[in-house]
């Protein structure tokens, strides 16, 4: 399912007949018709197009995000669960107090000094939505440190580097999965929230969050169509992301099913 | 997705749709919840006015509030000299009467002598050269001090000023003997007797040169009380407890601020005017987000508050609303950044005014709620000039204006003239009509072959980077003149930060020199007409329309009376003459929720 | 114990003090620095002159962050730019509605959350475990503006069963009033991410419980299945939850902020974000100072709450 909804965001130029910026003022506000299956926007614009187009923005910011993130993560998780001692003192405490701080919060601190672009919000939401994956690549490792296959290796004369990457990240990589899988849909979410408080993605670039903002004005205007496929795209793209976290979670620990 | 995937998977899709569906089925058809109220015959007093913004206020004070609903509290609390009505014609307020001198620079003020502030203490010309003083302090932070700028000897305290902090720069000298140094100034300059009261009532201005929109400049603006602020001018103001619980002279008495939440006033029975107001209280309410102040609006919770364009069809269909339409002093234009050797050509400049379909603009993304714009006015003000040249839209006029110029059509579309291509980068802020304008710009410039990217940057970054800093080719922006048709700031090759395209032109210099120094209304009409005119032919903005303001209104309140008409001078423009309205005894209970 | 109550507490200092040196790289550490934040329109250069001066911003940052928290800890937190009140005091009169807000949320949360992990983990992969699942799953996916729009649509516009907004109705002053005002915002905040998160541990847990030995010696003994459940397992599985409580409360007041934007609710997350688009340094600071304090502090109290609960762990 989310494999397929990237392939139609990649393949979006193949798939609609219009380009995402083509106005037809005489035709906005359209509700579905043949020629826009999911109708027109406030500029009498494709609204699939406009959504297509705007999920590679959403998924983007999702997606590279969480990439920041886990590298963050794991890098002050491995290095704070491996080492221990003093250096796990500091990086645990500094991870409590990037923790101590509500992400929107930082975002809106940010983004007001830096002004919003999208390259911006994806370092911004990476840089500030490491700690859950620091906290659990550091429990892990404090978990496997001392198992025998890690003496083990140690013992034959492995490198410190050697066995955080050969040894312990491998048998981290589950639970991190995870936790970037549902981290990527709390991102896609994040950006639709900054869009309603006017500091995501900026128009004309079309994201999923700012579409839905925009079709949110004309909602009591009768332009259903407008808030409906952007509200439910978002909410079936987090949805099935969160399943796949969770189906993931399943597999790694059946107990923790839900 | 495992074992029980799939299936749990499409039964949850459906559940979410049902549900998203039986919510927007619910929303779509809506009864209106207070009835139309019964034309009373005689104003009774009594009721609460609830009125809505979307942001809180910053300072109800008249020197120092920058914003419009710090400026609508003030017109409700505070009065100024005199005031303008819905036609931007001169009423007097504090002052009953006034004279100028026959060399145009001395203004005499005659004052109401039954005019007390309301913690009871009487009002006096001291208050006001209080209040005048105030503003031309070394350390005053409001927004005013440019329209003192007439006054005897602000010209040299200027200049004085400027040396000071240059020399403090420049580490000559301390914090605080430039502090000292520019408070002698300042002494120095009171020492001039700019402002006089030679007696309580009366109060004397003496101007350095004639200055015709000195009248609405400064006769504008809210009297402070120098009994309550007297020791904190400057910087001190600005921190003064005065600022949330203000005293004036006016109709409404401060009652409470609650940050974020409400702001309420109640009825001033001491006050001079008639007729007194009917409401007993005024309520404005802080409701950031238009759906909610909108629905807000249609249940019935509040009895005034503006309406987006886009929702003023449905608004109109309330049979307990009434909306009103009015035209306001503002106009919308893409400024051109004249440095830019792109328009510096007048070509250019034509061409993109043809090619822009501002009618479509206004027409479509506006529903109509506007008028297209072709040069710098206000069809709502005196000195509109409605036979200027217009550029309907025509884009095989725009292209062949632009060939003959000396522009080429490249083969990929774009215009190139010695080696330079006809594209630049257009700025806007986060406002919804100028976000919408910029993309319409975007696509109806891309047709006829001129790549537009575009910026839409938060107000201040927009003000450092554009207003202030000047770095940009185009930007959307709209200005909200005032009632007096000067507009020195805005086109003279000296007019300062307002000129941020850096315009420069003889005869516009010329023209605007002139009107300033007339007092004459109809002398005047025929100079700003003409620069109208010039600014038509010339487009250094490419001008795009005058949206229209949207307002709905409870119909339980009564101004059927007041022969009401917005007055687009005001901050308030449909409460300029508040004090007039009333609400039926019937309808005093409301506006609330009927219990259903 | 009193020695454990105070050793938590003497850790809350090195992690408040990151914090106030992360609030201030925020700040400072962005490209032009707080000079261009604090830009403002009708400001003439010789006042931004003196700005710089005045917050010490010419000096080089080590000694800058000394004043600075030298300002804090004494109290002297600055004042507004917008409004040129103090700092403390805007944020003292946002900060109670932001508390009623996330607590009552919170409450509503429990209060659903509790019974529905029950009855999930103990009729395990029912009709009722299912549901809760989907309820779950729904409320962490939906754009809390988008839906919370939807509900004021439904329940004020059309049924008109709750206020659009605000905090109270103007010049009532009970307590039924304000709740009737609360139940939408609490509706949107309580019953979303906040209510499938607490679901889904209190389920986990209490499987967890449920499969241990004292239950199956309780079940064993010939209690009833509600006493095992209520007297037995319930307790211990409730242990996990309190810890889950303290990591919710950021995500929590990032709801908020939606929420308060929403439906015009002068609380902190609002001020935040007229002080972030004005650009209002100083409120901004305190803000996200007072914000991670609060967060720390209830880390502080549930991990406190923990100990007290848990006869399990030793305090040595």
């Amino acid at each position: 399912m989310l494999v397929i909804l990237l392939l139609i965001t990649l393949l979006a130029p193949h798939l609609t007949a219009y380009a995402p910026r083509e106005q037809n003022l005489r035709n906005r506000l359209s509700p579905p018709t043949a020629e826009h299956p999911l109708g027109t926007d406030m500029y009498g614009r494709d609204l699939l197009s406009r959504l297509l187009y705007g999920g590679r923005i959403s998924l983007a910011v999702g997606l590279l995000s969480m990439i920041i993130a886990v590298v963050v993560g794991t890098l002050v998780g491995a290095l704070s669960g491996y080492y221990g001692g003093w250096m796990d003192h500091v990086l645990v405490r500094f991870t409590e107090v990037v923790m101590a701080f509500p992400l929107i919060l930082l975002a809106l601190t940010a983004l007001a000094l830096v002004g919003s672009s999208v390259i911006y919000l994806i370092l911004i939401i990476g840089l500030t939505a490491w700690p859950v994956t620091a906290r659990l690549v550091r429990g892990e490792f404090l978990r496997l440190r001392n198992q025998d296959f890690v003496q083990a290796a140690r013992a034959v004369g492995g490198g410190d580097g050697q066995i955080i990457f050969r040894h312990l990240l491998p048998n981290a990589l589950g639970p991190m999965v995870v936790t970037a899988t549902l981290g990527v849909a709390g991102a896609v979410l994040l950006e639709a929230a900054l869009s309603y408080l006017g500091i995501g993605v900026q128009p004309p670039t079309p994201s999923w969050g700012n579409i839905l903002y925009e079709g949110q004005r004309y909602l009591r205007a009768g332009a259903w169509w407008y808030t409906v496929f952007p509200g439910m795209t978002i909410f079936l793209t987090v949805l099935s992301i969160n399943l796949v976290g969770d189906a993931l979670r399943d597999s790694f620990d059946p107990r923790q099913r839900l | 997705m495992k074992r029980q995937g799939p299936k749990s998977w499409a039964w949850m899709v459906v559940i979410a749709c049902i549900w998203s569906l039986v919510l927007l089925g619910c929303a779509s058809d809506t009864d209106p919840t207070t009835p139309p109220d019964e034309t009373g015959d005689d104003p009774v007093q009594g009721g609460i006015f609830q009125e809505a913004k979307l942001g809180d206020a910053t300072y109800i004070n008249p020197v120092l509030t920058a914003e419009s609903v710090g400026g609508t509290l003030v017109e409700y609390i505070f009065e100024s000299l005199i005031s303008v009505d819905a036609q931007s014609q001169v009423i007097p307020l504090l002052a009953h009467d006034y004279q100028v001198s026959e060399d145009q620079l001395t203004w005499t003020f005659q004052l109401r002598e039954d005019v007390t502030w309301h913690d009871g203490e009487p009002f006096s010309a001291r208050d006001v050269k209080f209040t005048f003083d105030s503003i031309l302090h070394p350390y005053y932070t409001g927004p005013l001090r440019g329209s003192f700028s007439g006054l005897k000897g602000v010209q040299e305290l200027d200049g004085e000023l400027t040396g000071i902090s240059a020399k403090m720069q420049g580490e000559e000298i301390d914090d605080e003997q430039a502090q000292a140094l520019m408070m002698a100034a300042y002494e120095d300059w009171l020492q001039r007797g700019a402002v006089q009261t030679p007696d309580p009532y009366t109060v004397v201005l003496q101007l350095d040169e004639p200055f015709a929109p000195f009248l609405l400049y400064c006769g504008g603006v809210g009297i402070l009380p120098e009994h309550l602020l007297g020791d904190s001018q400057g910087a001190a103001m600005e921190e003064h407890p005065f600022n949330r619980e203000p005293v004036g002279t006016g109709r409404f008495r401060f009652k409470e601020w609650q940050s974020g939440e409400y702001i309420a006033l109640v009825r001033n029975d001491d006050w001079w005017g008639d007729p007194r107001p009917y409401v007993d209280e005024v309520l404005i309410k802080i409701i950031p987000d238009w759906n909610v102040l909108e629905i807000a609006l249609e249940t019935g919770e509040l009895d005034l508050g503006a309406v987006q364009h886009e929702n003023a069809g449905r608004i109109e269909k309330e049979e307990h609303l009434s909306l009103y339409e009015y035209p306001r002093f503002t106009y919308t234009f893409m400024g051109l950044n004249m440095t830019n050797p792109l328009f510096q050509d007048k070509a250019v400049r034509q061409a993109m005014a043809y090619a822009i379909d501002q009618q479509a603009m206004v027409d479509e993304i506006f529903a109509g709620r506007g008028t297209v714009a072709s040069t710098h006015a206000s069809p709502a003000r005196w000195d509109y000039n409605p036979d200027v040249k217009t550029y309907p839209h025509d884009p095989d006029k725009a292209k062949e204006l632009l060939r003959q110029a000396g522009w080429e059509r490249m083969d990929d579309g774009s215009w190139e003239r010695d080696g330079q291509t006809l594209a630049f980068t257009l700025y806007t802020h986060q406002q919804q009509q100028r976000e919408a304008a910029v993309v319409v710009i975007q696509e109806d410039l891309n047709r006829i072959g001129i790549e537009v990217e575009v910026q839409i940057l938060d107000w201040p970054t927009f003000v450092g980077q554009v207003l202030i800093g000047r770095q940009f080719d185009a930007a959307v922006v709209a200005w909200n003149l005032g009632p007096d048709p000067d507009a020195y700031s805005i086109w003279h090759t000296h007019g300062g930060m307002y000129n941020f395209i850096g315009y420069s032109d003889e005869r516009v210099d010329r023209i605007l020199e002139q009107a300033r120094v007339v007092l004459d209304q109809q002398t005047r009409l025929a100079l700003y007409q003409e620069l109208q005119e010039i600014l038509a032919e010339e487009q250094p903005y490419v001008f795009l329309f005058y949206p229209n303001g949207l307002e709905a209104l409870n119909q339980r309140m009564n101004i059927v009376d007041a022969e009401f008409e917005p007055s687009p001078a005001h901050n308030g423009n449909m409460t300029w003459n508040l004090h007039h309205w009333w609400i039926p005894a019937e309808n005093q209970q409301g506006p609330m929720l009927s219990p259903n | 114990m009193t020695s454990y109550v105070v050793r938590r507490l003497l850790s809350v200092l090195p992690l408040m003090l990151g914090i106030s040196l992360m609030t201030f790289a925020l700040m400072h550490l962005a490209p032009g620095g707080p000079t261009t934040v604090m830009l403002d329109p009708t400001m003439r250069t010789e006042d931004l002159e003196r700005i710089t001066r005045i917050y010490g911003l010419d000096q080089s940052w080590p000694t800058q962050y000394t004043h600075w928290l030298r300002r804090v800890v004494t109290g002297n937190w600055g004042r507004s730019f917008v409004d040129g009140r103090q700092v403390t005091e805007k944020i003292l009169e946002r900060l109670p509605n932001t508390l009623w807000l996330m607590g009552l949320s919170l409450l509503v949360a429990l209060l659903v959350a509790v019974p529905l992990g029950i009855i999930s983990a103990v009729r395990q992969y029912s009709i009722t475990d299912h549901m809760a699942t989907i309820v779950a799953l729904v409320g962490v996916s939906l754009p809390s503006f988008w839906y919370g729009l939807l509900l004021i649509m439904v329940f004020s516009l059309h049924f008109n069963w709750f206020p659009s907004h605000g905090m109270g109705t103007y010049g009532v002053a009970n307590w039924i009033d304000r709740l009737r005002y609360l139940v939408l915002p609490v509706g949107v905040l309580g019953l979303g991410t906040l209510l499938a998160t607490f679901t889904r541990h209190i389920r986990a847990s209490m499987l967890d419980v449920i499969g241990n030995d004292y239950v199956r010696t309780a079940r064993a003994k010939g209690l009833g299945e509600r006493r095992v459940i209520y007297g037995h397992a319930l307790r211990n599985a409730l242990m996990p939850v309190v810890t889950v409580f303290g990591l919710t409360i950021p995500a929590l007041f990032g709801g908020a902020l939606i929420v308060e934007n929403l439906f015009a609710i002068p609380g902190m997350g609002r001020l935040a974000l007229q002080s972030a688009l004005s650009r209002d340094y100083n409120t901004l600071m305190a803000i996200n100072l007072v914000a991670a304090g609060l967060m720390v502090g209830a880390n502080v109290i549930t991990d406190i709450l923990y100990v007290l609960i848990d006869p399990r762990i030793r305090f040595d």
